[in-house]
């Protein structure tokens, strides 16, 4: 080396010290949360793991008035947030029939892994907010809990499917209804039920249905590819898109595979479904009008949209996707026609909800949008994080 | 700005990040395999940007004795210090910066192959979700691999490793490696230097494997023991030799390479070099040595026919 010629490793751990700084934030997880609507009431967990319950009323005549916060954050805004979260909060009834509500929330974080976490699975009150418990569970949380009767289910990146007893004092600590059942990868589907099964797909490249009273496996069926999103059963069938670019239809009761549709992308969204006619949408920003024979009806061009992660909405005459280009668009059921699209400024990737004709959405930041899909304009705007 | 990025996704990254799917799929779905090989392969493909980079640092500090002599005899003109350098160059058919430019050329794949992996492993949602961004269509077979199983021996390629292990490894093999594309310097001010980069980079890899995700690092460590066997096949044991061998020259100055990741010194010395005192002649003794090593290597391997 000859003098001189030192600042040519230098520059090299430079641009190396450079590199990793922008690297650590490309493989942290960040969440993207999700939204529930119940009543006059719509609740929102943002990225950052906080949960907020929003007065709507009148939103539905397009007001267009903010939305009031009904209760104090959870948790407090001057304390940390719950961590990443993935999923919307889930309503439950209360076991008892007569007490308020519970919204179930769960982070990804793991209790076993990540210091200073000891749950990933909390219990609030509905209508207050107020922790009623919390639990942790082995592993990351990504996929939204089901609530069956009073079971809490909920499935984990240790591929277990744990199934919670939930108590009939809202605030007692649940139990454990059976010894969690251990499927062959991450599961970040949230499990569907349907006549007593619980239907989910692994990131292992299969589906389970699993006996919702004690746990036990009805069938398994591999696919080609992960399955990601929720399961959707209709009509004795299980409906699943996986990341091979395919969507299956399998036989509920045996998990025969009854057909497979090929699409442009990843089907990684989970399938909706209206008057007979199913939705599914991929990562390539397809979206696909199927019948339940695996007939296409119709489908938007990928050139469309960006990058479908978030469910789609099915409203009476129109369908509503939101896309990582940062734009929702609204597509007439009968023939796929785009009607509408609005830039809303962020990614979406957490799932939408509506209640009539106003749409919810919540962005990448953070920020929960209220669309008037029939007016065809924003309503109001909530910043949750920050 | 954008467009650059496009090309490097599209000539780099994406072809990058496919391979490495594809070769996962081959290698019985082992993603440490697949890093393994693709950097043999990444190695070997840069093969003749290497040897290219080692000649042409090996010609260059061949000519620093009369660098020095030049130094010497025009320290007071430095306008005929540089015209007499360029002669020099000239004269040997030596590029000043040919050692350089190599190592520019191999600095986008080492990134592009960064992000590949980075963008392969998937860490959390979201890596996974644009991971489907990268992945050709027209290669169905691509898609049926993800998500890639991320373990590998002890470790869980998408995470840090949670054991010291692969922090060491990848810093000790960069050291080596380091170590053997040393030659001893008579500037002390250069000396220190040297000896300060010789410890900068492992340091900073050590720092950095413990806070990035181990595929990383191993890819790191597969490309630091290629690295060690290029330098021992073209030059020998270099550097290293005297402090293995000679531990009475160990406390000799040594010497930071060009890069962890590339770049080699030649520790041969121009034979007709009238400076030497008899630190300078313990270290040459001990680099002929090593020379000797890598002759009687080649002629092994003449007398094999290979």
């Amino acid at each position: 080396m000859t003098r001189g010629r030192w600042w040519v490793p230098a520059l090299l751990a430079a641009l190396v010290f450079a590199l990793g700084a922008c690297g650590i934030d490309r493989f942290q997880a960040r969440g993207w949360a999700g939204l529930t609507v119940e009543g006059d009431t719509l609740y929102a967990t943002s990225g950052e793991g906080r949960v907020f319950a929003l007065n709507i009323a009148g939103d539905a005549e397009g007001a267009g008035g903010r939305p009031a916060l009904l209760y104090s954050p959870f948790p407090p805004t001057n304390e940390d947030g719950l961590g990443p979260v993935y999923s919307s909060p889930v309503l439950g009834d209360a076991v008892a029939a007569t007490g308020p509500k519970t919204i179930y929330v769960v982070t990804y974080e793991d209790p076993e892994e990540d210091g200073d976490v000891n749950a990933n699975v909390f219990a609030l009150n509905a209508e207050t907010g107020v922790r009623n418990w919390s639990t942790a569970v082995p592993g990351r949380v990504v996929g939204a809990p089901t609530v069956v009767g009073d079971s809490l289910l909920v499935g984990t990146t240790d591929g277990s499917l744990h199934a919670i007893a939930l108590a009939e004092d809202p605030a007692a600590l649940p139990g454990r209804r059976w010894q969690p059942f251990q499927a062959d990868d991450k599961i970040w589907s949230r499990p569907a039920e349907s006549n007593g099964s619980l239907y989910f797909g692994t990131l292992g490249h299969a589906v389970y249905a699993v006996n919702a009273e004690d746990g036990a496996q009805r069938w398994r069926t591999p696919l080609g590819g992960a399955v990601v999103g929720s399961p959707l059963v209709l009509n004795g069938t299980v409906f699943a898109g996986a990341l091979d670019r395919s969507f299956y239809a399998l036989d509920a009761a045996n998990g025969e595979v009854k057909w497979q549709f090929e699409g442009d992308g990843w089907f990684w969204a989970s399938p909706v479904e209206a008057d007979g006619v199913i939705y599914a949408a991929t990562l390539q920003g397809s979206l696909y009008a199927l019948d339940q024979q695996g007939q296409q009806l119709w489908s938007i061009p990928a050139e469309a949209a960006g990058a479908i992660v978030a469910a789609p909405v099915v409203l009476e005459n129109s369908v509503i996707v939101a896309t990582t280009e940062r734009t929702v668009h609204q597509f007439s059921r009968v023939d796929g026609r785009e009607e509408w699209s609005f830039g809303v400024g962020e990614q979406v990737r957490a799932d939408m909800v509506n209640k009539g004709e106003v749409v919810y959405l919540i962005d990448t930041k953070g920020v929960v949008h209220a669309l008037h899909t029939g007016l065809r304009r924003e309503l109001w705007t909530h910043v949750t994080d920050g | 700005m954008e467009l650059i990025g496009d090309l490097f996704r599209e000539i780099l990254m994406r072809p990058m990040a496919n391979s490495l799917v594809l070769l996962y799929l081959g290698l019985f779905n082992n993603f440490g395999l697949s890093i393994i090989v693709f950097t043999v392969i990444i190695r070997l493909a840069t093969m003749q940007l290497t040897l290219k980079q080692i000649r042409s640092t090996r010609a260059m500090s061949t000519l620093q004795p009369k660098m020095k002599e030049l130094q010497a005899r025009y320290k007071n003109d430095r306008q005929k210090l540089s015209q007499e350098t360029f002669k020099l160059y000239r004269e040997h058919g030596v590029n000043p910066i040919g050692c350089l430019g190599p190592l520019v050329i191999q600095f986008p794949i080492w990134i592009g192959l960064y992000w590949a992996l980075i963008r392969v492993l998937p860490s959390s949602p979201e890596n996974l979700a644009d991971l489907s961004q990268l992945l050709y269509g027209w290669l169905p077979v691509v898609h049926t691999a993800v998500p890639v199983d991320s373990t590998f021996l002890w470790l869980d390629l998408a995470v840090p490793d949670t054991l010291p292990i692969m922090p060491l490894l990848v810093g000790a093999s960069m050291w080596v490696q380091q170590k053997m594309m040393t030659y001893p310097s008579q500037d002390p001010k250069q000396a220190q230097t040297q000896q300060m980069m010789l410890w900068m980079m492992p340091l900073l890899f050590v720092f950095l494997t413990f806070s990035f995700p181990s595929g990383l690092a191993l890819y790191w460590l597969a490309t630091n023991i290629m690295g060690v066997a290029i330098q021992y096949v073209t030059t020998g044991w270099g550097g290293l030799r005297p402090s293995l061998l000679e531990p009475q020259a160990a406390g000799a100055p040594a010497v930071a390479a060009a890069g962890a990741t590339g770049g080699s010194q030649s520790t041969e010395e121009l034979s007709g070099d009238g400076n030497g005192g008899s630190e300078r002649q313990d270290s040459r003794r001990s680099d002929r040595a090593g020379s000797k090593a890598a002759r009687r290597k080649a002629r092994r391997r003449r007398n094999r026919g290979g």
